[in-house]
């Protein structure tokens, strides 16, 4: 493919071994490191290193966060009484977008799926259980992991676990995306959204 | 709905041909081997985007020494042309299926939903001979054409199946089961559920198909799900067993059912680990004159009985789908005695688009009004 200079092999390997980089993207993005101002460049380079320097966990949440506990934690304008669980830190700009979910959060760091090897210990679940039983506040839980086999079974995983402290645990709804048109949805969707429909 | 033209290229060992097929009756006559049956194959995959025979794998298609299949054609369906294409490159770098239909590119499982075909070849008769998962082959793939909530049903399944076989390896699993078993048992009794549905339709619907090729043997047709009856039922005589599913054949019951079983059977899947109940293990009993065929019915039989279970699943595409789906017929009359022969062409009345092939001469009677092809080493020409 590319020949060339020791370190600008090594910049492509290293570029390649990012999500959804193939070693022909790898080659075009350091070929354009390469042609940008040299400010631009080390910019890149500073702003890499600061996000592993600075940014780490909340302890309370296991939302990324330069610091802990977190923004959000730590805001006292924010409904105490809910909180919503889910896989990654990735999720929480998605339902922070939702003007009127005003609640916390809880990032588990992934959700159970005993074919690569992860069960429960490795998610935040241990830490969610405590949170949840030495905060009086917390009146509802929200399970808002994936709608995939694993995320489902993240979901009940976590129910039977929550349930039990007189907490009510409520799990997101499927259907039809809003804006899409109905012919548009796929059958499977569709079906659960007939599934799921409700009286007025 | 049918095929107008098809257009194969590198297809087992078809190198370049185009085809404009008859809407109603086909028949490719030649010697054995000179590539009547890789013509069948090549509508089933551009219909359904597989073969349909289930144990051949995409790659197995492509002719050999060479790269890549491709498959293009026309079908009508409803009075409204479908352009269609399936493709399946070996290289390493591009493998996999394309399919696209009007220009789209689509899943598999489009195909299953808008078009719907059955088979008949002398390898039906491992239905009735082989193992359960031949059973349950022949009930997915024909199904999963049926309803399309049952094919993604059954990927879910196979999916939850995995990850719940995985937890039972890694972990002691306690009274309350694994965190997969809500979904297990709601997807679970889906499949069941449309399975029980087909076989009450088969139980009359191919014991009549096979009195009329056997000249009045009774077949019976009966489903043994995993969720409902335990090694100790399936003991049990043939009434027995249909009144236990008689009495629990409403989907909350059959729930109920599932979970009970699972309870039941939770020491011994803690000491095996695996997933020892659900439709993975169900099988279906098909008896002749009562006994069952697998253990005392003879080749005939089985072939007469394939045949019959095969057409009862083309009655219930036909009715689910309205319309009939395309129907292939490989050498299914050297198969059979003339009165059974007979017999079958006498059910052809209200078929829709028919392919056949035969190394002998078409019987007369299906010949009168078809198009007519000779194979020689992969070339087809019409002659009538």
């Amino acid at each position: 493919m590319f020949r060339s200079a020791a370190t600008v092999d090594r910049l492509i390997t290293l570029l390649g071994k990012l999500p959804g980089v193939g070693r022909k993207s790898a080659g075009r993005l350091a070929f354009h490191i390469l042609k940008m101002p040299i400010e631009e460049a080390t910019g890149l380079a500073d702003a890499i290193r600061e996000v592993k320097e600075k940014v780490g966990e909340c302890q309370v949440c296991f939302n990324i966060s330069e610091s802990s506990p977190c923004y959000i934690c730590s805001d006292p304008k924010r409904d105490q009484s809910v909180i919503c669980v889910v896989e990654e830190a990735l999720d929480v700009p998605s339902i922070e977008k939702v003007d009127s979910f005003r609640g916390l959060f809880h990032v588990l760091g992934g959700r159970l799926s005993p074919l690569d090897g992860i069960g429960p210990e490795d998610l935040s679940i241990k830490a969610l259980l405590t949170r949840v039983n030495e905060n009086d506040n917390i009146k509802e839980v929200i399970i808002a992991t994936n709608p995939s086999v694993e995320g489902e079974a993240t979901a009940v995983y976590l129910s039977k676990l929550i349930k039990p402290m007189d907490i009510s645990v409520t799990r997101i709804a499927r259907g039809i995306p809003v804006g899409a048109d109905l012919e548009y949805a796929d059958v499977v969707t569709l079906s659960q959204a007939l599934e799921g429909r409700r009286e007025f | 709905m049918f095929v107008e033209t098809i257009s194969l290229e590198n297809f087992r060992n078809i190198q370049q041909q185009t085809l404009s097929l008859n809407p109603r009756i086909n028949i490719f006559t030649g010697i054995n081997g000179s590539g009547k049956t890789n013509i069948l194959e090549s509508i089933a995959t551009l219909c359904l985007g597989r073969s349909q025979r289930l144990n051949s794998s995409d790659s197995a298609l492509i002719q050999s020494g060479r790269e890549f299949f491709r498959l293009h054609g026309i079908l009508q369906r409803q009075h409204r042309a479908y352009e269609l294409s399936v493709a399946c490159e070996s290289s390493s770098t591009t493998r996999g299926k394309k399919i696209v239909l009007d220009g789209q590119p689509t899943r598999a499982s489009e195909l299953f939903r808008t078009f719907s075909l059955v088979s008949l070849s002398p390898e039906d008769s491992d239905i009735i001979s082989a193992s359960p998962s031949a059973r349950r082959k022949f009930l997915d793939f024909h199904l999963s054409q049926a309803s399309v909530n049952y094919l993604s049903d059954l990927s879910r399944y196979a999916r939850i199946l995995a990850q719940r076989n995985s937890h039972l390896r890694q972990y002691q699993l306690d009274s309350d089961g694994t965190p997969f078993d809500e979904e297990f048992i709601t997807i679970g009794t889906k499949i069941t559920s449309f399975r029980l549905e087909f076989i009450r339709y088969a139980q009359s619907c191919a014991s009549e198909y096979y009195r009329r090729i056997s000249s009045g043997e009774a077949l019976g047709c009966y489903y043994l799900p995993s969720i409902v009856l335990s090694s100790a039922d399936k003991k049990l005589s043939i009434n027995e067993r249909e009144s236990i599913l008689q009495a629990k054949s409403e989907p909350e019951q059959l729930a109920e059912s599932f979970r009970a079983r699972l309870e039941l059977r939770r020491e011994a899947e803690r000491h095996r680990q695996t997933t020892l109940v659900g439709p993975h293990r169900d099988d279906i009993e098909i008896t002749i004159r009562d006994l069952p065929a697998r253990s005392h019915g003879s080749q005939g039989q089985w072939r007469s009985a394939a045949v019959s279970l095969k057409l009862a699943v083309y009655d219930f595409l036909k009715e689910r789908k309205e319309e009939p789906p395309i129907l292939l017929l490989d050498e299914i009359f050297a198969e059979l005695d003339i009165t059974r022969q007979d017999a079958l062409i006498a059910s052809f009345a209200e078929l829709g688009q028919l392919v056949v092939t035969t190394a002998l001469k078409a019987p007369g009677s299906i010949a009168e009004n078809a198009r007519i092809f000779e194979v020689v080493s992969g070339q087809a020409q019409v002659i009538q």
